[in-house]
């Protein structure tokens, strides 16, 4: 096919279409798996990785959704519930460690195991959060 | 619903893919795009949809007006009064209790505040609704006499929440007249992909860098500190406003929309003039072609138009002084380029332009990032030397240091590298048949890999974890 533009980054990227239609099957697929497993499969009630009870399915009522509760409760339940959960979470370890050299990063916790040095790229935790040093336990 | 979210690639997205590919002819497609879109907002606002579904009603009863009446006074009235409506309620929403707060201070008063919670996307929806009606009556669109297709436009799930600003008449002959191809579909799904890398992964890290220095005690704030904190939000703006825009451009992509580019390597410009031409520019072009041009542009009054436009674009940003301040500091910088500084910067060397603009662009953000003044105040006297806490600390190293690959990825992911690089794979998959369907290959494998690594991300972002302290 005979391209009038000259410029390069006007051209497509995709050279056929079929690779776009794979591009498209491969995220509805993947995604819809995800969705109707998640729909079908029974609910993990507790994450030992995380120490806490994962949520289980919001009830529904008008007077939580309007005063924008119910739908922040489904968001968490989708995200607790969510197929293969743990191992992503290690996956996204994996990635913190790259971008970080931290094993795990939320908001305001670092997950240390036997306060490893590894786990603050060769810091010790007093080192990173400032706080005293723990006293020794006998 | 928040595009980097479990909710929304695996709930939402998939019902939406199915539903759009599986339905045959366009108008139903659209139809079906509308409720999407209708229910995308109901999920993150179910009360506030009353706000943006009577904004387009005034807007579309406004537009008819408008068109009927055509070359009367009646039509700039019933412009005026359509655009009036739609910005009295972003007004009510968003800028009242500034207002109130600020005047009954003048007057010792301690006025009650509405404290209305901000519609989602009602700063982005309100701005599109007037280049609809504007582009009626300047006839550079027609009417749009279908609600439904002028719905679809306001609503439109992939720009609504955060832009880009796409104004109508970029659009209206697209939703009637637009082409599905297999090519333009996958490149949404990459540009989608993509984007949602650059926000799980780039931006949130990044923020979690910023806000660890910017967020806690200012007093115990280094100086060096303050510079990492700082330059770790820059990357964050960027990359998660930016990707927020391929995200949309991306999925518009997927239902065969074209929008226009939003950001174009703003932390390469040359100066500060240049830096607006490549950052939010969906925001600039409405301020232009929608206010500072109707105003006289260049032509009458210009320093007065300049300092309205500017003032308005830091206010759009956020009812609050910094803000303000923000807008006006853009007003000054600009000013003096187009004075004096524009032609000054011509005459050295590239990089000191390049310097100029990034340092001005790195303050500014220290502006943007504070809307308490006494923090803001704290914070510029830390950033410039006159902390209490000296100038560096160990853990400010440490941070660095740990974050050091990520920072250097960072620098390279805001140069124009894809640019190249995607010029070069083009080529390449120009060569011969053999290396196309090679260079695509790469292409499926690359969107696998993101997939995957962008769900990870998405998880790990949802990590909660409980720590019993025992006392």
């Amino acid at each position: 096919m005979k391209h009038r533009q000259t410029d390069p980054g006007a051209l497509p990227l995709l050279r056929f279409q079929r690779t776009g239609m794979v591009l498209l099957a491969i995220l509805m697929t993947v995604t819809l798996f995800f969705f109707v497993f998640a729909l079908v499969d029974t609910d993990k009630t507790v994450s030992e990785q995380e120490n806490r009870k994962l949520a289980s399915r919001p009830a529904f009522s008008t007077s939580a959704l309007f005063a924008g509760e119910y739908i922040p409760k489904v968001e968490t339940y989708w995200s607790d519930t969510f197929p293969l959960r743990n191992f992503f979470l290690t996956v996204n370890g994996g990635i913190s460690k790259v971008t970080s050299r931290m094993s795990f990063r939320s908001k305001d916790v670092v997950v240390v195991q036997n306060n490893n040095p590894d786990d603050f790229g060769g810091q010790s935790l007093h080192e990173v959060t400032g706080a005293e040093q723990p006293k020794e336990e006998a | 619903m928040v595009f980097s979210s479990l909710s929304f690639v695996y709930l939402f997205l998939p019902v939406c893919l199915l539903g759009f590919f599986l339905i045959p002819t366009l108008k139903a497609k659209n139809y079906f795009l509308l409720a999407m879109s209708l229910f995308f907002y109901a999920w993150g606002e179910p009360k506030w949809i009353l706000v943006l579904l009577l904004s387009t009603v005034v807007e579309y009863f406004g537009a008819i007006l408008v068109d009927q009446w055509r070359g009367t006074t009646k039509s700039k009235v019933a412009l005026g009064v359509s655009i009036a409506v739609s910005l009295s309620a972003l007004f009510v929403f968003k800028y009242i209790d500034f207002f109130t707060f600020n005047i009954g201070r003048l007057f010792h008063a301690d006025w009650k505040l509405l404290e209305l919670t901000l519609p989602i996307g009602i700063s982005f929806y309100t701005f599109q609704t007037i280049t609809y009606i504007v582009d009626v009556y300047r006839d550079k669109a027609p009417v749009q006499k279908n609600f439904g297709y002028l719905l679809l436009y306001v609503s439109m799930f992939p720009q609504l929440i955060a832009g880009p600003i796409v104004k109508y008449n970029d659009i209206q002959a697209q939703i009637t007249d637009r082409k599905l191809t297999g090519r333009g579909v996958g490149e949404g799904v990459l540009r989608f992909l993509v984007g949602l890398f650059k926000k799980a992964v780039l931006a949130n890290v990044a923020g979690e860098v910023a806000a660890g220095f910017l967020d806690g005690n200012l007093s115990t704030l280094t100086t060096a500190g303050a510079w990492i904190g700082i330059l770790s939000y820059t990357f964050q703006i960027y990359f998660d406003f930016s990707a927020y825009s391929d995200m949309a451009i991306g999925l518009g992509r997927m239902f065969g929309f074209h929008y226009k580019e939003n950001f174009n390597y703003p932390y390469i410009a040359n100066s500060i003039t240049d830096f607006w031409r490549r950052w939010h520019i969906s925001l600039t072009t409405f301020f232009r072609e929608y206010l500072y041009i109707p105003l006289g542009g260049n032509r009458k009054h210009q320093v007065f138009n300049l300092l309205l436009v500017w003032l308005l674009t830091g206010f759009w940003h956020g009812a609050s002084w910094n803000f303000l301040a923000w807008g006006l500091y853009y007003f000054v910088l600009i000013l003096c380029e187009k004075l004096f500084l524009g032609k000054a910067l011509e005459k050295v060397p590239a990089f000191v332009g390049h310097v100029y603009a990034l340092l001005f662009v790195v303050l500014g953000w220290g502006l943007f990032y504070y809307d308490d003044m006494s923090r803001l105040r704290q914070f510029f006297a830390v950033l410039f030397g006159f902390g209490e806490a000296g100038a560096a600390a160990s853990t400010d190293l440490s941070v660095l240091l740990n974050h050091l690959v990520f920072f250097l990825f960072c620098i390279a992911a805001s140069l124009p590298l894809a640019k190249v690089i995607r010029e070069k794979y083009v080529a390449f998959g120009r060569t011969g048949t053999e290396r196309a369907r090679a260079a695509d290959i790469g292409l499926v494998v690359f969107a696998v890999v993101l997939l995957f690594i962008d769900t990870a991300a998405m998880v790990g972002s949802t990590y909660n974890p409980f720590l019993y302290f025992r006392f």
